[in-house]
């Protein structure tokens, strides 16, 4: 299982890479924004994504427009601040499949991973 | 000295005819070839004209001509002495360079003989002082004067013996030299030789030199004390010292250690068995770290670890000891300091009319450490735990309001504090098991033969109890089947609360709660 983060802060990114190695994923890229993301994704073809909505250079959400117009299959789970009803439906109708709002939980994110790959498989 | 003259011509040969001179006075009267003359008179005496007897002649002539009124001597033939050949030597390393002159052979006529390649002594490469080195701060403590060496050391280098050189004479005749004798090195099985000559150790140890004979011993035997004549003493052997060990000196033994004598404010380092015959007086500066079984007629003022069985004849005072096994010592008196024992105990008194004793029963040092270290530890990440847990709530709280920036701070918080509770649980988990491990291996049985002072304080499974009254013994500190420290009356087995005589630190005391 590929698994690329897309975070432009480090301490997230080592958040959720310790949480996935709890869960046993360990094959992990790191992109720090979506640009850098849009770049590596195409070569790296992970199997989940986990993306930030406010970054610089490109935002999660621009980036997750990008990526589903050439796969629409990968799941992608959107960790962010962004916490309005308005603002997960407008990442929902972009592309995202399931929705992490921080401050999150260590457990909560699990959850989340586990539940979005389970839809995915 | 041989002479003869001839009209004013007189030459003179030395007795071992290494030399010979040619006098011309104002007599001499050779018009056509003086030189001739005295090289023909020169011939007459058996002189070798060689070159330089040639050369030599015509500086004698020229001379005498200039001046023919004045008598002139001169040296025209020399010989050339034999050069015997050097003796095959050892040189041994610096640091055992006290051995070399045992080894040198005694040679009466060593200063009549010249050698093959040896030089007279230069006073330019005399070695001067130097002042840096001579002002450098020597520890004599650590100027250990034994020969201690590794397996593997180079010891010495054999020299092999060096070829002499023949003589001649000024007749002509040669002069037999003598070649050097190689040196045989009388060494046991602990030593080797090489083919380069090199002289290795073969075994860790002492070396010495007996009868001519060098070997290394696994066993060093100091005849007085270790003091400055021995400086500190580290060994790989067993070490036996006759009388005692001096304030400030360091013994390190790998092996057994017996010390006759007392041993003084020392550090005794031994990774075998320690007997210390009139026992140790550290005044709180001696420390012993013993890894088998101590014995000693009594400890004072000292700090130490058995990592087996101590053994004390007579007194164990104001000492801070941990025993990895038995402590033995029923006509001893242990009063002052703090005692911890892993395994069984046997004692005569425990503290004093005037002080008490702290004992520590059925506890392994090694592991009290790791637990003491693992406590404060954990108390230190409990701290942090609530301070993070604090800004969580405060964050919470607010969680509604918060920005971007404070909602990944408190999401990293949450983290934190979720990966310390976690180790916070392993934590606990591992001290329980350590806390059960101690209790399987260690023993709480103490007999105390004589009697408990009232002031002795008694450390059990993590609980502190403190005498009230004296105690008349022969009894025996136990705990029951469920864990409860008891006193058992030898003699007639029966079982008492210990807090029938000692209060618990951190309890209310029973007696004072029933009377109250």
């Amino acid at each position: 299982m590929k698994i690329l983060l897309v975070d432009d802060s480090r301490t997230m990114r080592n958040i959720q890479k310790s949480v996935l190695a709890q869960l046993g994923y360990s094959e992990i890229e790191e992109a720090c924004d979506g640009q850098d993301a849009l770049s590596k994704a195409g070569a790296y073809n992970p199997d989940l994504l986990l993306v930030d909505w406010n970054m610089p250079n490109m935002d999660g959400l621009t980036f997750v427009k990008k990526y589903r117009t050439s796969d629409k299959a990968t799941p992608i789970i959107m960790v962010t601040t962004e916490s309005e009803r308005s603002r997960v439906i407008e990442a929902i109708k972009a592309g995202v499949n399931n929705y992490v709002v921080k401050p999150f939980t260590p457990d909560l994110l699990a959850q989340r991973i586990e539940e979005t790959l389970a839809k995915a498989a | 000295m041989t002479k003869s003259s001839n009209n004013g011509i007189h030459v003179s040969v030395a007795g071992d005819a290494m030399s010979a001179s040619v006098t011309l006075s104002s007599d001499f009267n050779a018009d056509t070839s003086p030189a001739h003359v005295v090289r023909a008179a020169l011939e007459e005496r058996g002189v070798c004209i060689t070159s330089q007897v040639v050369q030599r002649i015509e500086e004698l002539v020229a001379a005498w001509q200039e001046d023919p009124e004045t008598t002139i001597k001169r040296d025209v033939a020399v010989g050339e002495p034999p050069k015997h050949g050097r003796d095959g030597r050892i040189v041994f390393e610096e640091r055992f360079a006290e051995l070399e002159r045992r080894f040198i052979r005694p040679a009466d006529d060593e200063a009549d003989v010249v050698h093959v390649g040896e030089e007279g002594p230069d006073e330019t490469d005399a070695p001067e002082g130097d002042d840096e080195e001579e002002h450098k701060a020597v520890n004599f403590y650590e100027q250990s004067a034994l020969l201690t060496v590794e397996e593997g050391d180079r010891i010495a280098t054999i020299v092999e013996p060096d070829a002499g050189v023949d003589g001649v004479n000024v007749n002509g005749k040669m002069l037999a030299c003598r070649d050097g004798k190689p040196f045989k090195l009388n060494h046991d099985a602990s030593i080797d030789v090489g083919p380069d000559g090199a002289v290795i150790a073969l075994q860790p140890g002492m070396l010495t030199e007996d009868g001519g004979r060098l070997r290394i011993v696994n066993e060093l035997f100091i005849r007085d004390y270790v003091d400055f004549s021995t400086g500190n003493i580290d060994f790989r052997g067993d070490v036996s010292i006759n009388k005692g060990i001096r304030d400030g000196f360091r013994v390190a033994v790998v092996g057994n250690l017996s010390v006759n004598g007392l041993v003084e404010a020392a550090s005794i380092v031994v990774d075998g068995d320690a007997e210390l015959r009139r026992g140790m007086a550290g005044r709180e500066k001696g420390d012993f770290d013993v890894s088998g079984n101590l014995h000693a007629h009594y400890l004072d003022s000292v700090t130490g670890r058995t990592g087996k069985d101590l053994l004390v004849d007579r007194e164990l005072v104001n000492s801070q000891v941990r025993i990895g096994g038995k402590l033995i010592a029923p006509n001893a008196t242990i009063f002052g300091g703090a005692i911890a024992v892993a395994g069984e105990g046997e004692v005569k008194v425990l503290g004093s009319a005037s002080s008490g004793a702290i004992i520590s029963i059925g506890c392994i040092p090694a592991i009290d450490e790791v637990m003491q270290e693992a406590t404060e530890i954990r108390s230190k990440v409990e701290e942090h735990f609530e301070t993070a847990q604090e800004k969580h709530d405060t964050y919470k709280r607010l969680a509604a309001k918060l920005t971007a920036a404070q909602a990944e701070e408190l999401t990293e918080l949450v983290f934190n504090l979720s990966a310390a509770s976690d180790r916070l649980k392993k934590l606990d988990s591992r001290m329980e098991m350590l806390n059960s491990l101690v209790a399987a291996i260690s023993s709480v049985d103490l007999l105390v033969q004589g009697v408990i002072n009232a002031k002795t304080e008694l450390h059990v499974r993590g609980r502190t109890f403190r005498f009230r009254t004296d105690v008349k013994g022969p009894v025996r500190i136990r705990l029951t089947e469920t864990g409860q420290p008891v006193l058992e009356d030898v003699t007639s087995g029966q079982m008492t609360p210990i807090t029938q005589y000692a209060t618990e630190q951190g309890v209310e005391d029973e007696p004072l709660r029933a009377a109250g």
